[in-house]
């Protein structure tokens, strides 16, 4: 009697532990990340096909623009986020504003997960180099935005098959 | 008091030069704009204590140094003054004097200045003196401020016995302070003239700011800055930068005299950093800190960024490439990122520099971008030029305003380049747009009444092409722009001028009632909004639910009131009904359609009847249970003021359970059967009630009876006829009901099988039933025997009948076929004919106009040949001739028989045999007088070419030759028998006609043959193939000739011998050497006609049907 009193409580303990601490099951994080990175991915599908501003033909180089980044767990991809969403935030364009507020969504989203894992917190910045170089390419904000949302597309769906990554800190 | 000029070329200098000693080093300071730590200054005050009124005299100034470069003066003049400043590493002139050591500097951490004195003893006879110091500090311009252990009205007051230390904080950067030292002993007094320290120049400069480049066309990178307001007086600047971001690698450019510097080394597609930093004259030892750095990546830079230009106006843009792997040859130019500029439009000013010129059109605002292109793409990069051609441009700006209750609004939305980057602007006037001031007026008479200042869409400048103004006034005028904005400038749009009360879209009409009367009249009211407060009018528009909403709407209006009735084909349909609403009087807009309301359909009664309807088992052995669906018959017509909207499915189950269901018209109902005995009853229902009669059935698992004893079908075409026969003796049923599938529809779009089976209800005293409608022939018809309780088993009965559509497909093959060969037939002829009557008339030559055809002459000298050769034949070498000749001889025909072959032919043909074809051609002529006829037999090998053959026709108790035309004839030939009527009435001695009334004996003979003009030729072509086939010969074509004149032949060689055949020349070849050319009389036989070339183009053909020349050509009687 006394051993199956003990039973049951220690199970109930560790349940409720699991309850008031754990934060949502993995696979319903993972769903969210990923329905919201493919949510802005075709948001920036469809603003390329009914605004656009070049011809299909022309593809935009500049290896200076820092955003081409790897995704090693949930720091990284917090910081690269957080560095998209300056960029779209500094560029005068209601569209952009648009992705600018759902990046910074799934990055807040990130966020928390990160501080439910214990992961350790980075102060988050802008690199010195992506701000000169925004600031360096503000005169060309169609261009800059079409090159930002292109790299925030392949990006985010790099991020849709790297999903593992968000097990990590 | 040291002060400064500034020289012609504006340098400062010194004017005076105190005897001051400074030393410095630097620290930096976070929170002042300079940087003062340990700036030191330091100084020797050597004072003379021995007498009170001592003067300071000559020897001050004779034992001062004076520094280049110094921020220390003293004002006042020296005779006043009994302490001087020495140099402190200078030994002090006089041994009388007390110094004092004077060390200034400035705080690193707050903006003080603080200055420490230090009495350096001496070895004065008269012991040491009392000092006391006092320190005055005098800020810069109007600033005074003292401070001091003693702080007292500004003035501070430090004192001490061999040492003071004091100081100020500075509020400014550029501070002067003024310190007076009072020193006193007891062998006298002695006081510093006021020393002044200006702070700027004691600190290190600030580092240069706006650090930017630029370029030339050549291609040089110049780097240019500007001075900092705290760092002034900068003389010298360095330039460093770096080809990555570890900082360990930097080149330096020393000894820059201005603010800008050309490189010319730097590497095209390198991420540089590059800062720059200053020194002043004052502390050349100093420099400031480095200036922020600027990140430069060459790849392409555009000369001009940014260009402005009048429309029509030509516009070149430079583009360099600092990337080396980028060439000016493989450039590209895209006008506002697609479309490629034509090749003529730019060029190659170098290897690294293309140059693009366009002419700009409208206002409005471009871009350039060079390129480069890669197979079959191009690349860019992010800048790009940018070309504002000035002018007021058309952005078609419209608004729309959108009244409520809380506020009103206006959207205006705009046309624009997608590169562009606008701002709205507006100004709005309390007014008509006919009164608001004009732009000029705005400019001059600022505050105009009514007018407000210009303001800007809240949402900024950016790419938007709408904005929504709020705090709207209706009746107010807006003036609205746009402006693209450059940096250098900026380019307006045409304004427009709106009067919000104008451009209002209503909401839509709300409260939508709609009722269908029993009348067939549709009643529709509704509640106009209540803005805006203008008269409105209205459409109605309306549709059948059943139907397809957007493509049977039926509009009604424009309506003035707001209700509105409509005639409808069904009063008891119910309607989808929506209503819209615009401004009566004046300009507006169309509000959107109200939500969809359904009309109410009104009855008066119940139904009477309820639908009659069938049942179709599905069963599914997998669950054991069986799926039933009810299909209904549309319901019979009622009263007018009585329409069925549902129906309502009655169960009743053996159990005794009860229940219902409701089901759309039209449909189909589909329940699962548990229970061994399932009884449903259908009724229709409205909104005054349910049918009272109703039909019933009662499902059992077993059925009742084998009742039927035969069920058999006859099908013909389109019915089927149905009977069978009954069991006697048992009880009368209550239906019977035949059910088949119909095929026509697709079972796999069909959905479910109720859609699909159709079923009749026959009265239980039929026995039999004929069916006419579309069947596919294998139709399964079922019998099912239905009683009030239960059903008898069914039979079935399949109607197999052969699809009648396969022989009518056969017999359409057939006679298509038929047709086929018909039409191939017919076309042939019609070929021949084409072809044929396609050969111009020859007077319609130019080579023969003015040529009289009725002189042989001219018509041999048109084709003779200039050297007398054969001429080349003008039919074509596949082109088949056989030709037959009629020859009319004096003497017996000797000389054939020296040639086997002829002598053969001939006898052949003497023989009345059939003409030979082909036969070989007979090279020699005939000698005698020799009348020439052709046959032209067509042979399906002569259809398409016109390959012609020709058989001779001897006249009987004449020999005869045979010519078969090896090849080659010419397709004039075949003018011939085109112009062979026009050809014969003009030329008739060319000719022989039939109805030439000067017909001679020859021409008798000639009339052996009937002839037909060559139009009949033509046609009855198949008529002589058929002659062929069946005689040989069945229609001869005679081509008939006259030699007109001797001299002609005299002129011939070798054709003497044959002269006197000459005189009865009637003969005339059909054969092709005589349309070709000239032949040898002695070697051809055809060269009888060839020096007269007869009538090449003349209609010499005739067609003859004629029997073998043996035969029935003797008596002369022409033959059809």
């Amino acid at each position: 009697m006394v051993r199956a009193l003990a039973l049951f409580w220690s199970c109930a303990v560790t349940l409720a532990g699991l309850g008031v601490c754990w934060p949502l099951p993995p696979d319903t994080f993972r769903h969210y990340v990923k329905l919201q990175a493919e949510d802005i991915a075709s948001k920036i599908q469809r603003h390329r096909d009914q605004q656009s501003h070049l011809s299909v033909n022309i593809e935009i180089v500049d290896k200076s623009l820092s955003l081409d980044r790897s995704i090693e767990g949930l720091g990284s991809i917090v910081e690269t986020l957080n560095s998209f969403q300056k960029a779209l935030e500094s560029l005068p364009n209601s569209t952009n504003a648009q992705m600018s507020r759902d990046v910074g969504t799934l990055q807040s989203y990130l966020e928390q997960r990160m501080v439910a894992l214990q992961c350790s917190q980075r102060k988050l910045t802008v690199e010195k180099n992506l701000e000169t170089f925004l600031k360096n390419h503000r005169p060309f904000p169609v261009t800059l935005s079409h090159t930002l949302l292109d790299r925030l597309q392949k990006y985010l769906i790099k991020l849709t098959r790297n999903l593992d990554q968000l097990k990590i800190c | 008091m040291l002060t400064l000029q500034h020289d012609a070329a504006g340098h400062r200098t010194h004017q005076t030069s105190p005897c001051f000693f400074i030393s410095h080093s630097t620290r930096s300071s976070d929170d002042w704009p300079g940087v003062y730590e340990e700036l030191r200054w330091s100084g020797l005050l050597c004072c003379h204590l021995t007498s009170a009124n001592l003067s300071h005299g000559e020897g001050g100034r004779a034992g001062s140094t004076v520094p280049s470069s110094t921020s220390i003066s003293m004002t006042g003049t020296a005779s006043s003054a009994q302490c001087l400043l020495q140099n402190s590493t200078a030994q002090t002139s006089s041994s009388l004097a007390d110094c004092l050591d004077i060390l200034c500097r400035l705080d690193s951490h707050r903006p003080n200045l603080i200055c420490h004195l230090n009495h350096r003893k001496a070895a004065v006879p008269n012991g040491l003196p009392v000092v006391s110091m006092r320190l005055l500090m005098h800020m810069s311009e109007t600033h005074l401020e003292e401070t001091h252990l003693e702080e007292t009205n500004g003035v501070a007051v430090c004192g001490g016995d061999d040492a003071v230390t004091c100081s100020i904080s500075l509020h400014s950067s550029d501070v002067t302070v003024s310190l007076s030292i009072n020193a006193s002993a007891a062998t006298g007094s002695a006081s510093s003239l006021p020393i002044l320290i200006a702070t700027r120049r004691l600190r290190r400069p600030d580092p240069p700011i706006h650090l930017h480049y630029s370029l030339t066309t050549e291609g040089e990178v110049l780097f240019a800055w500007n001075s900092s307001r705290s760092g002034s007086d900068p003389v010298t600047y360095q330039l460093r930068y770096s080809a990555n971001t570890s900082l360990s690698d930097w080149q330096i450019v020393m000894g820059i005299r201005a603010p800008w510097v050309r490189l010319t080394d730097l590497r095209s597609g390198v991420r540089y950093i590059v800062q720059v930093r200053c020194q002043n004259q004052y502390l050349p030892e100093s420099w400031s800190d480095w200036s922020r750095p600027l990140y430069v990546t060459l790849d392409i830079s555009y000369l001009p960024a940014e260009v402005f230009a009048a429309p029509g106006s030509a516009v070149t843009v430079y583009a360099v490439f600092h990337n080396r792997s980028w060439s000016a040859d493989r450039a590209v130019w895209l006008l506002n990122g697609h479309m490629k500029l034509s090749q003529n439009q730019y060029r190659a000013v170098n290897d690294r520099v293309s140059a693009a010129s366009v002419v700009v059109g409208q206002p409005g605002f471009d871009t350039l971008m060079c390129c480069q292109w890669w197979g079959d793409k191009y690349q860019c990069i992010i800048a790009y030029a940018k070309i504002y051609t000035t002018g007021l441009f058309d952005a078609g700006i419209t608004c729309q305003t959108n009244q409520n209750l809380r506020a009103d609004t206006m959207v205006c939305r705009w046309n624009k380049s997608v590169w562009a980057q606008v701002r709205f602007l507006y100004r709005w006037y309390d007014g008509p747009c006919e009164d608001m001031p004009g732009e000029e007026d705005t400019v001059s008479e600022m505050g105009t009444e009514g007018l407000s200042e210009q303001e800007e869409c809240s949402e900024g400048p950016g790419d938007f092409i709408e904005c929504s103004l709020r705090d709207l006034r209706l009746i107010s005028c807006y003036k609205l722009w746009l402006e693209v904005m450059g940096g250098n400038g900026k380019v307006r749009s045409l304004p427009v001028f709106i009067t919000p009360i104008d451009h209002v879209k209503p909401a839509p009409p709300s409260v939508v009632d709609a009722v269908t009367l029993s009348n067939g009249t549709l009643r529709v009211g509704w509640r106009r909004p209540d803005l805006p407060a203008y008269d409105l009018l209205f459409h109605l528009r309306y549709a059948p639910v059943r139907e397809r909403a957007d493509t049977a709407w039926k509009v009604i209006g424009p309506l003035f009131e707001p209700w509105a009735e409509a005639v409808v084909p069904d009063p008891c349909a119910q309607y989808r009904i929506e209503v819209r609403c615009t401004r009566l009087n004046g300009s507006g807009f169309w509000s959107d359609w109200s939500k969809p309301h359904y009309s109410a359909v009104l009855n008066s009664k119940a139904p009477e009847y309820g639908p009659d309807f069938w049942r179709i088992l599905e069963e599914d052995p997998a669950k054991n249970q069986t799926n039933v669906t009810l299909i209904f018959k549309s319901l019979p017509v009622q009263e007018s003021a009585c329409c069925v909207e549902t129906l309502i499915v009655q169960h009743q189950v053996s159990g005794g359970a009860v229940w219902s269901n409701r089901t759309a018209l039209g449909s189909s109902h589909t329940f699962q059967w548990t229970d061994d005995v399932h009884t449903v009853s259908v009724l229709a229902q409205n909104s005054a009630g349910m049918s009272a009669k109703n039909s019933n059935l009662t499902l059992v698992r077993q059925p009742k009876y084998q009742y039927v004893t035969s069920f058999s079908a006859v099908a013909n075409a389109s019915c089927v006829s149905l009977s069978w026969t009954l069991r006697p003796g048992l009880p009368t049923p209550q239906s019977f009901v035949v059910d088949w599938l119909d095929q026509s529809q697709n079972p796999d779009q069909s959905g479910s099988a109720g859609t699909r089976v159709e079923w009749v209800r026959i009265r239980p005293t039929q026995r039999a039933l004929h069916l006419c409608r579309h069947f596919y022939g294998n139709e399964e018809f079922t019998l099912h025997v239905v009683f009030v309780d239960g059903e008898g088993e069914p039979v079935k009965c399949t109607v197999t009948r052969h699809d009648p559509a396969v022989y009518i497909l056969v017999m359409v093959i057939g006679f298509l076929s038929m047709v086929l060969f018909v039409t191939l037939i017919s076309s042939q002829n019609q070929m021949k004919k084409l072809m044929w009557k396609d050969v111009p008339n020859p007077n319609n030559c130019s080579w023969a106009q003015g040529v009289d055809f009725r002189k042989m002459e001219n018509v041999e000298h048109l084709f003779r040949h200039p050297e007398g050769l054969i001429a080349c034949p003008l039919l074509l070498l596949s082109e088949h001739i056989s030709e037959a000749e009629i020859v009319e001889k004096p003497r017996p025909l000797t000389l054939d028989k020296d040639r086997d072959g002829e002598t053969a032919l001939h006898e052949s043909v003497g023989d009345g045999g059939k003409v030979p074809s082909p036969l070989p051609p007979l090279d020699d002529p005939v000698d005698a007088p020799s009348l020439e006829a052709s046959s032209l037999a067509v042979t399906p090998e002569t259809s398409g070419q016109s390959s012609v053959t020709y058989a001779t026709v001897l006249l009987s108790e004449q020999p005869a030759v045979l010519h078969k035309q090896p090849e080659s004839l010419s397709s004039d030939e075949g003018n011939f028998s085109a112009n062979n009527s026009d050809i014969s009435g003009s030329f008739p001695g060319g000719l022989w006609d039939l109805d030439n009334p000067q017909s001679s004996e020859e021409l008798d003979l000639r009339h052996s043959c009937s002839f037909n003009s060559i139009g009949e030729f033509s046609d009855n072509s198949e008529q002589d193939d058929e002659a062929v086939e069946s005689t040989g010969v069945a229609k001869d074509l005679y081509f008939l000739g006259t030699e007109g004149d001797e001299g002609d032949d005299e002129d011939n060689d070798g054709d003497d011998e044959e002269e006197p055949f000459r005189n009865e020349d009637i003969v005339v070849c059909a054969g092709s050497s005589p349309l070709l050319g000239r032949r040898d009389s002695k070697t051809s036989n055809s060269s009888c006609v060839s020096q007269k070339s007869i009538l090449l183009y003349l209609p010499q053909f005739r067609t003859a049907s004629c029997k073998p020349v043996g035969g029935d050509a003797d008596d002369g009687t022409p033959q059809p």
